[in-house]
């Protein structure tokens, strides 16, 4: 704190905090909503509310079943807050949410590719944030994070780590 | 009451190359023009953010295009490179017919742990074969006439 010419100036850092998971586990996202590795966060931010600049990214794996078929990548993605670190309190975020697919109709679309979508939350209330995902069915789930093909091997493992950065605007 | 803007960002840098021209990346480990960046972190950083977005088109393969594309570092000036491990990027998809213009918008964000001193850093890649080949940069207009490249836009920050 500053006193000038009997004027108060605070100076109160805006919140700011990133996150990237090492070398992640392998993720499946089937029909069931589940939190992508990552993209969990505890805000702290000085007043009753703030906007929020929520920015992830994360790498999906097109999943072979057999007899050379894939499945389709399709899934739902959305944002959701919470007050108690989702354990109860899990509410979503309007407007933040998005699908995510390759071909959904072709047989042989072998879809791989990196997502890396970021919302404005306006006056976000709570202290967590989160992504959850979902497939549109079980012909649509995909994996995330690894691939097995590399430099032309179809048997490599390598990964994208998973990468968050949310900032107070 | 005042709030200042966020120290939390520092350092930061962008290559926007706009002398850029399209490249076809084939199955050499190829450096992708235009995202190269000489960069010092801030001396108390807790992480370094690497950010690109760039333009893939579907050529000359159209049927099939896949990249597999990395973050390097050199801290010889260049001489040599060194792939970053959770940055390693298999990408692409299959048409199924080889007169489909298909178009890819790939924008990564790497969290890097800091370092000292100057580095280069770059993103290279190849094609997983010869007939699954792309081109970065290629600029298709109406009339199917061709223009400037589109190039790849980079930034780079340090975390405090």
């Amino acid at each position: 704190m500053k006193v000038k010419n009997n004027i108060m100036t605070y100076k109160v850092e805006k919140f700011l905090t990133t996150n990237s998971t090492n070398n992640p586990t392998s993720q499946t996202i089937t029909t069931s909503w589940s939190e992508l590795t990552g993209s969990r966060c505890n805000l702290s931010f000085k007043e009753n509310t703030a906007n929020i600049l929520y920015k992830y990214s994360f790498y999906t794996y097109n999943i072979y079943t057999n007899s050379n078929n894939y499945k389709k990548t399709f899934i739902h993605v959305k944002l959701q807050k919470s007050n108690d670190n989702f354990s109860s309190n899990i509410v979503d975020l309007p407007g933040c949410q998005f699908n995510f697919s390759g071909d959904t109709e072709q047989n042989d679309d072998f879809f791989y590719k990196s997502c890396s979508p970021f919302f404005i939350v306006e006056n976000l209330d709570s202290n967590y944030l989160r992504l959850v995902a979902r497939s549109y069915s079980s012909a649509n789930d995909t994996k995330l994070h690894r691939s097995t093909f590399w430099d032309g091997a179809t048997n490599a493992d390598v990964y994208y780590n998973p990468t968050l950065l949310v900032a107070e605007l | 009451m005042s709030y200042d803007p966020s120290n939390k960002i520092q350092n930061y840098v962008h290559n926007v190359d706009t002398s850029f021209t399209k490249k076809v990346i084939s199955t050499s480990v190829e450096y992708y023009p235009g995202t190269e960046i000489t960069y010092t972190p801030m001396s108390n950083a807790s992480k370094v953010i690497y950010e690109c977005n760039l333009q893939v088109s579907a050529d000359p393969d159209a049927a099939a295009t896949y990249l597999n594309t990395r973050l390097q570092y050199s801290d010889d000036n260049g001489s040599s490179w060194n792939d970053i491990n959770g940055t390693k990027l298999f990408e692409g998809s299959n048409s199924g017919t080889s007169y489909d213009q298909r178009w890819g918008i790939f924008y990564w964000i790497f969290s890097l742990d800091t370092w000292s001193g100057e580095r280069k850093l770059r993103l290279a890649g190849r094609s997983q074969s010869t007939s699954r080949e792309g081109t970065l940069g290629r600029s298709y207009n109406a009339n199917a006439t061709e223009g400037v490249g589109s190039c790849p836009h980079v930034s780079i920050y340090s975390v405090m």
